[in-house]
């Protein structure tokens, strides 16, 4: 699994000022192909219709929650190698051993910093472009 | 006398609740007492006047209890305090919301035109903008916050209401009745939605990582 700065990324929370916040800090990090859901449903229904090569989901939302979108993407045989990167305010021991069960590829803590964004990104590719 | 059904299906464990879960209110048992203390008052054996004693007793207690129930849950805190209090609480996070935005306009531009500066500016200028976008976070985990302040405001709501049920008419009128379908149900699948915990309690990321690196 390689990276790219034109990679396709998806970006899933109910806040749309926290999407704003993620395709910005995105954006300054050099990615340009970035996707927006609202909700694990919308989210599924883009990755059914377009290939993607990273998920940058928020876990509490409305209808289909965060660790519901990951489990119908590690159950879909067409989805389920797509890096996962949950990105929330639910910092609770369990959240984090619910989310690895699941197949969760990293998990960053609200409020997080671009730095953090970067580094979680690297660690999932197993580098960064320059 | 006629005793209630309510309190004939009872029996003695759970004298508030009917056979069939139905709950007996307040107004049904105070009535039971009263017509009680009727069919006996005219009984002058010494064990069925200390039984009448008794009876004024809970009689009288459960006036009180209604008087200061009544007193304590006027029906301005269902009908206007909480609704206020939430409503107040969603207009700050609009509030917050659209001045997250602005600053966020402002931010984009200085990026925009950072690309017409020289690099070394270029470079302070869009550390500076994603210091700001950073900030700007705080409006979601300042909205989640607040959701979970309206949820224990619901739940305070809910509370009242059953105890409404069980006083009936004696504590509230009836249009102050509960909408029950408003009740937040936590199915399963909302169990692990907790929002952001209290600074001190919320992990840090190294917290988070270390957390994750030690799982499977």
């Amino acid at each position: 699994m390689t990276i790219s700065k034109d990679m396709k990324i998806l970006i899933v929370d109910d806040y749309k000022t926290m999407l704003r916040i993620l395709r910005n800090l995105l954006t300054q990090l050099g990615f340009s192909n970035i996707e927006e859901a609202s909700e694990g449903g919308e989210a599924l229904a883009k990755l059914r219709q377009m290939p993607f090569n990273l998920i940058i989901s928020d876990w509490n939302m409305e209808p289909m929650t965060g660790i519901q979108l990951l489990r119908e993407v590690r159950a879909d045989s067409n989805l389920k190698s797509i890096p996962f990167i949950m990105v929330t305010a639910e910092s609770k021991t369990q959240n984090v051993i619910a989310a690895k069960e699941a197949g969760v590829s990293n998990y960053i803590v609200k409020p997080f910093n671009a730095e953090t964004l970067k580094a979680k990104i690297a660690s999932v590719f197993g580098g960064f472009p320059d | 006398m006629a005793i209630p059904a309510e309190a004939a299906a009872s029996g003695g464990n759970q004298p508030s609740q009917t056979g069939k879960g139905k709950t007996m209110q307040s107004e049904d048992l105070s009535r039971f007492v009263e017509e009680l203390i009727t069919s006996l008052k005219d009984n002058r054996t010494p064990p069925i006047r200390s039984l009448l004693l008794a009876l004024r007793g809970i009689s009288m207690y459960i006036r009180k209890v209604e008087t200061e129930l009544a007193a304590a849950l006027p029906d301005s805190l269902k009908n206007q305090h909480i609704p206020a209090a939430a409503d107040e609480l969603a207009a700050i996070v609009d509030a917050t919301a659209q001045a997250t935005n602005t600053i966020m306009d402002a931010a984009e531009d200085m990026q925009r035109l950072a690309g017409a500066l020289e690099p070394e500016q270029q470079a302070t200028v869009l550390e500076a903008t994603t210091r700001i976008f950073e900030a700007c976070a705080f409006q979601d985990i300042t909205g989640q916050r607040v959701t979970k302040v309206c949820e224990a405001l619901r739940y305070i709501e809910e509370k009242m209401d059953a105890i409404v049920g069980i006083m009936g008419s004696a504590l509230i009128s009836p249009e102050a009745e509960v909408d029950s379908q408003q009740a937040v149900e936590r199915t399963p699948v909302r169990e692990l939605c907790n929002g952001p915990q209290l600074p001190g309690l919320a992990k840090s990321q190294a917290e988070i990582d270390a957390l994750f690196e030690g799982i499977g």
